[in-house]
Order: C-alpha cells, then sequence, then structure tokens
C-alpha cells in the first residue's frame, strides 16, 4: 500500500507548527520530502490511490515516466530548498513551502482533470504567501497581482475542464483530441502558468519580490508544473513551437537592461521555458525527451542561480546591479556556485544544460524548423550573454562597490553545493537521466562537432561582451524599472476603473442621496471592507463580470 | 590594494582584478576562439541534419552567429531603454522596486 505524497507534504504542514523552532523543525523539513519520496521511487508504473466522487473516478496518484520524472525532480527540488531555507525561522513560510510542493507534486501525479485542477489552486494559493512573506507594502500588492493571475489560471482551467468532461463524459487528464472551446481554455490556462508571451507578467513581477529563500521555491514548482500540463495536454500541437520560439526570444532583451538581477533571472527562467515549450510543440520523442531533460536540469541550475542571488541578497542586502559589484572578496563560494549554475544555463559541455537543451535543439532541426532552430541558436548565445555573463559579473565582478559582508551560512553554501554537484554530475554523466525519460531513444550529446560549435557560439558570444564592455557601448546598470504588457492592468486599467468607478458612484449618489442616504453608506462601508480602496471594489466588481462571462460560456457551450 | 580578502580564491581573483589582467583575459579569449573556428572546420560533421549540416560546412558560423546576434542583442536591448525605461519609483507604493535596503533581507522571526 502506498500513500501518494502530496499527503506527507500536507500532513507535515500540519503537523509543523506543533514542532519548536530551530534544528528540530528545519530537520522535520528536510525528512518530509525523503519521506514522500520513499513512497514512489521504486514503485512500478500505474495507477495508485483512486476514489469516487459523484460517479467521477478521480486518480490522486498516476505514475508513468512523465509523471515519475516530474515528481523526482520535485522532490529533489523540495529537499535542497529545505536546506537552503534551514535558518529560516518564519512559520509561515515553512508551512506555505510544504503545501505548495506538495501541491505541485500532487499534480503531476494527477490522473485525472478534476484532482488536477484542486492541485493547481493548491499551488497559486499557498505559493503567494512566499511573496507576501516578505512583509512589506510592495510585497503584499505583488503579491496581490500574483494571486488575481494565478486564479484567473484556475478558472479558466475550471471552465475547461468542466465543457471537457460535459462534452466527453471522460475526466481522465489525456492528450485532447482536438482543439475544442474546453480545450483552448485549458491551454489558455496552462499558457498563464508557463508565462506564455503577454500573459507572461506575473513571473518577473512576483519572484524577485520574494524573500532570499521563498524565490527558489517559486522558480522550481508552478512553472514547471505548466510545462508537464503542456506536455501531458497537447504535446505535438504546432502553435506551441511558435510560442515557444517567442518566448526564448523577447525576454532576453529586458534580461540585458534589467537591473534586478533576480528579475534578470526570473526572465531568464522564462526563456528557458520558451525551450521547452517548443519541443512539447514539435511532440517527437526526441523533442518530448528534450523537454522532460531540460525541465529537469532547468530546476537545478535555477534553483541554484536564485540561490546564490538568495545568499547575496540575505548578505548583501540587495540584488541590484547597479548597487552590487567585488563580492568575490566577500563571497567566493558563493561566487563559485554562481558560476557553475550560469555555465549549466548557458549549456556549456560538462554541464547539465548541454545534454537536455541539445535534444531538443536537434529535434527542432530535424523537424525542419529552420528559422525557429535559428531563433533558438540566438536564445541560447541571449541567455548565456545575460544569465552566463551579466549575473556573475555585475554581482561578483565589474566594479567594486565596496561591500564587505560575511560569506553565505553554512547550510546556504551546502545546498549550493549539491545543486552544483547535480548539475555537473548530469553534465558529465547524462544516461542516469536519460534512462528516466519518456521515451526510450539513444542520445550522444558529446560529439567533437557539437561540442566545439556549441564552445564557438558561446565563446564568441562571450568576445561580444568584452568588445562591448572595452568600448564602452554595453549599457550600464541604472537603477529603474522597464515598462511591459503588465502595464495594462497596473497603470491603465486602475486608472480607467478608477475613473468610471468614480462616475458611476457619482450618478448614483445623485439618484440616492435624495432617497437614502444612510443606505448608500452602509454600501459604502461593505466596500470599504472588502477592500481598503476604490480600487479593490472595482476589482470586485470586474471578477464578478468574469464569473458571469464564464457561467454564460459553460450554458452556451451545453 | 593593502586589504587583502580571507579566502585564498579571493586572493588568488584579486592578482588578475586589474585593467592589465582584463586585458590579458581578453586576448586569451581572442586566441581561443580563433582556435575553435580552425578546429571547427577540422572535424568530421556527422550529427547535424538540415539546416544544421548546411551551416556545419561554413567555417565559424556558430562563432560569427553567436558574435553578431549578442552585439545586435545588446544594441537594440540599448535602444529599447529610451522607449521602456522608468524610474524605479514608478509603480510604488505597489512594488517592491524602490522599497528599502534591507540588510539581511528577511525576518528570522
Amino acid at each position: 500500500m502506498s500513500i501518494p505524497p502530496f499527503l506527507f507534504y500536507l500532513a507535515g504542514a500540519l503537523v509543523l507548527p506543533l514542532i519548536p523552532k530551530g534544528v528540530m523543525r528545519s530537520l522535520f523539513l528536510l525528512l518530509v520530502p525523503v519521506l514522500a519520496l520513499t513512497q514512489f521511487v521504486l514503485l512500478p508504473f500505474g495507477e495508485y490511490a483512486n476514489a469516487e466522487l459523484y460517479g467521477y473516478t478521480l486518480i490522486l496518484m498516476r505514475l508513468d515516466a512523465l509523471a515519475y520524472a516530474f515528481s523526482l525532480i520535485f522532490s529533489i527540488a523540495a529537499f535542497l530548498a529545505a536546506l537552503f531555507a534551514w535558518h529560516i525561522r518564519d512559520t509561515t513560510q515553512q508551512v506555505a513551502t510544504l503545501v505548495y510542493s506538495g501541491a505541485a507534486i500532487g499534480a503531476v501525479q494527477a490522473g485525472d482533470l478534476i484532482t488536477l485542477f484542486c492541485f493547481w489552486e493548491a499551488t497559486a494559493f499557498a505559493s503567494v504567501f512566499l511573496v507576501w512573506a516578505r512583509r512589506t507594502t510592495g510585497a503584499y500588492f505583488t503579491g496581490l497581482r500574483y494571486l488575481i493571475i494565478q486564479m484567473l489560471s484556475g478558472l479558466l482551467l475550471l471552465a475547461g475542464v468542466i465543457l471537457h468532461i460535459n462534452a466527453t463524459g471522460s475526466n481522465l487528464f489525456v492528450q485532447f483530441p482536438d482543439m475544442s472551446l474546453a480545450a483552448v481554455l485549458i491551454l489558455l490556462a496552462f499558457g498563464i502558468k508557463c508565462a506564455f508571451p503577454l500573459l507572461h507578467d506575473w513571473l518577473q513581477d512576483a519572484y524577485p519580490a520574494s524573500t532570499a529563500t521563498g524565490t527558489v521555491v517559486l522558480s522550481a514548482f508552478t512553472t514547471k508544473l505548466a510545462v508537464y500540463a503542456l506536455a501531458r495536454g497537447f504535446p505535438g500541437l504546432e502553435v506551441l513551437v511558435y510560442i515557444g520560439a517567442l518566448m526564448t526570444l523577447f525576454p532576453i532583451f529586458y534580461a540585458v537592461i534589467e537591473n534586478d538581477l533576480r528579475r534578470v533571472l526570473a526572465f531568464s527562467l522564462n526563456n528557458q521555458l520558451g525551450f521547452m515549450v517548443v519541443g512539447i510543440g514539435i511532440g517527437t520523442p526526441l523533442a518530448l525527451n528534450g523537454t522532460v531533460a531540460h525541465a529537469f536540469c532547468h530546476i537545478l541550475y535555477k534553483a541554484l542561480l536564485f540561490m546564490s542571488m538568495g545568499a547575496v541578497l540575505l548578505r548583501a542586502g540587495t540584488t541590484k546591479g547597479s548597487e552590487l559589484g567585488g563580492l568575490y572578496k566577500s563571497m567566493p563560494y558563493t561566487m563559485i556556485f554562481c558560476v557553475i549554475g550560469a555555465a549549466s544555463i548557458s549549456a556549456f559541455p560538462l554541464f547539465s544544460g548541454f545534454i537536455s537543451k541539445s535534444l531538443i535543439l536537434s529535434a527542432t532541426d530535424k523537424q525542419g524548423y529552420t528559422l525557429v532552430w535559428l531563433a533558438l541558436l540566438f536564445a541560447s548565445a541571449g541567455v548565456f550573454h545575460h544569465s552566463g555573463i551579466k549575473i556573475p559579473y555585475f554581482a561578483f565582478f565589474a566594479h567594486d562597490s565596496g561591500i564587505r559582508c560575511r560569506e553565505a551560512p553554512w547550510n546556504m553554501l551546502l545546498a549550493m553545493g549539491l545543486t552544483a554537484l547535480l548539475c555537473v554530475g548530469i553534465g558529465i554523466f547524462p544516461q542516469p537521466l536519460y534512462n528516466i525519460l519518456p521515451y526510450d531513444i539513444p542520445y550522444f550529446p558529446y560529439t567533437a562537432d557539437h561540442v566545439v560549435f556549441q564552445l564557438q557560439l558561446l565563446l564568441f558570444s562571450a568576445l561580444a561582451f568584452t568588445v562591448l564592455m572595452r568600448t564602452g557601448i554595453y549599457p550600464p546598470e541604472l537603477r529603474s524599472v522597464n515598462l511591459s504588457s503588465d502595464i495594462v492592468y497596473r497603470k491603465w486599467l486602475p486608472k480607467f476603473l478608477l475613473w468610471t468607478w468614480g462616475g458611476i458612484e457619482q450618478f448614483i449618489v445623485s439618484i440616492t442621496t435624495p432617497l437614502r442616504r444612510e443606505s448608500w453608506q452602509a454600501f459604502r462601508n461593505i466596500g470599504i471592507v472588502l477592500g481598503n480602496d476604490r480600487g479593490s471594489g472595482a476589482m470586485l466588481l470586474w471578477v464578478g463580470v468574469l464569473l458571469v462571462l464564464l457561467l454564460t460560456l459553460t450554458y452556451v457551450a451545453r | 590594494m593593502n586589504e587583502q580578502p580571507r579566502f585564498l580564491l579571493s586572493r588568488l581573483l584579486q592578482r588578475i582584478d586589474s585593467p592589465l589582467g582584463a586585458k590579458r583575459i581578453y586576448y586569451v579569449l581572442l586566441v581561443v576562439c580563433g582556435l575553435l573556428v580552425v578546429v571547427g572546420a577540422l572535424i568530421p560533421h556527422h550529427d547535424a541534419y538540415g539546416m544544421g549540416a548546411i551551416v556545419a560546412r561554413i567555417p565559424g558560423f556558430y562563432g560569427i552567429y553567436g558574435f553578431v546576434m549578442c552585439a545586435l542583442l545588446v544594441l537594440v536591448a540599448k535602444a529599447l531603454r529610451r522607449i521602456l525605461m522608468r524610474p524605479e519609483n514608478y509603480y510604488a507604493p505597489h512594488a517592491i522596486d524602490s522599497e528599502e535596503i534591507q540588510k539581511d533581507g528577511e525576518s528570522s522571526t
């Protein structure tokens, strides 16, 4: 009898507050992922833990190659993140991390759409506390924006799932056979969590707003859960090739001019998701293997990079490129780990990114997507440029900022060391990873020409960076923010809503004042309770409108 | 430069942390890039399909492509700043960008 792993995390989250803060609790946080892992790591593939609900069978634990690979890497990430956060004494973050990791593992093991939806929402609810954990006004509002967008993804998924079950009578989560309205809604829901172009802003907005340790947790789960869901539901959907290619491209431009190095990492996260989405869109066994392998490696090196910047945030107090520099003198070990993460994401031979990204690039070229292939090459050079060079350079080298701080605490160094070891280990010995991929096809990344061409691409990009630095053309790090499509809901929409709401309010006031001054005041009071300004009231109104719209959709589709 | 960092690694790195050191790294990089082009032209090509097979015959294609595209990337991004860049407090108080820097970043209570 095996227990679904997510139950360990949920039970752990319930028990955790009873354990005294300190070593005991930190040990407990390390233990939960390990115990949960033992429940599935050696199980043969199949379905476990089914439940009946209103005539629908819920599959709480489906293990196949795809679910296995993601469950495994999510468990490893949960363990490493817990080690990285060993020194944290904040119960909110600890509980949120457990629920969030557990829900993500539950979601990839969910065999049906209803279970998937429940975990989909649980990841959103749990993870927002990691943003709020910073406990500043800015983080509070950023968290609200994050939550609303994640909820929107959940609503779309719910609407799609209801339509799908109505149409087909089945709640199984398998590949969607055609692009019905239900499938489109579900694709959109996945697309929001996967940060498709124009649906992506929540990622760069929220991740840098979390705590030094919280961002490491955030970076692992939400977006890769979406990648998993896309790979399960929409493999071979051609439009994803082009969406993915766009995703690899536009974030790298932003990354070059972004000052907050953790936001630079958020942009490169988006760029890496693009590679995975291209792989899903191509949908051949080689490409899908590439997507899974890349997600696996990506979680590790992205966590490593966020860990190194988290350590910098903890010790130096900021991750702004304009304020940093010369940190190699104070934090040399963190610097080494950061460089290993940077080499991995840049796909240097002998590092993990090389053995996973190659599969996707080979598959792209093999299927004849020449332009996309060239775009991916460009994106590879670009990601080296900003994640591989810019991050370590501006944090640890460049001009000396004069910051002298302590090296990261032992637990952070240990977590970074283990993660770095995995990055290099997978890079040198890729076969164990290849063995757990969904399709059994041989692939050899280390051929002479492949290694030499990749080195050419990367070192010439480095050369471009050096030349631009020496000639003074490279844009300096400036304290600034850059506009993105989220200006629509961060500036324009609130302005518009305040304006219209003000108008509506004035109109209502003008006709009701003579009649019932008191009852209008009561209505206002409700508004004040629900939200502390008129903007929130307007937001509620719009959420209501959205719900009505969804309800209408459901009836139309009947 | 009297100050001596605590860590051996830092002290070693400090030796090359000078304009002269940077210049040397630049020249080493130039030489390595040149070597890679030569080696790339000499080795046999087999694992390429489609476009990959075509560009493999152009000596130094990957290098030139990487260099040119990266230079373009930076130039375009720099130009984009004129349109996109706003002061750090543009979204304040609803964003973290301009919030006070906190030493040891988070509450440990």
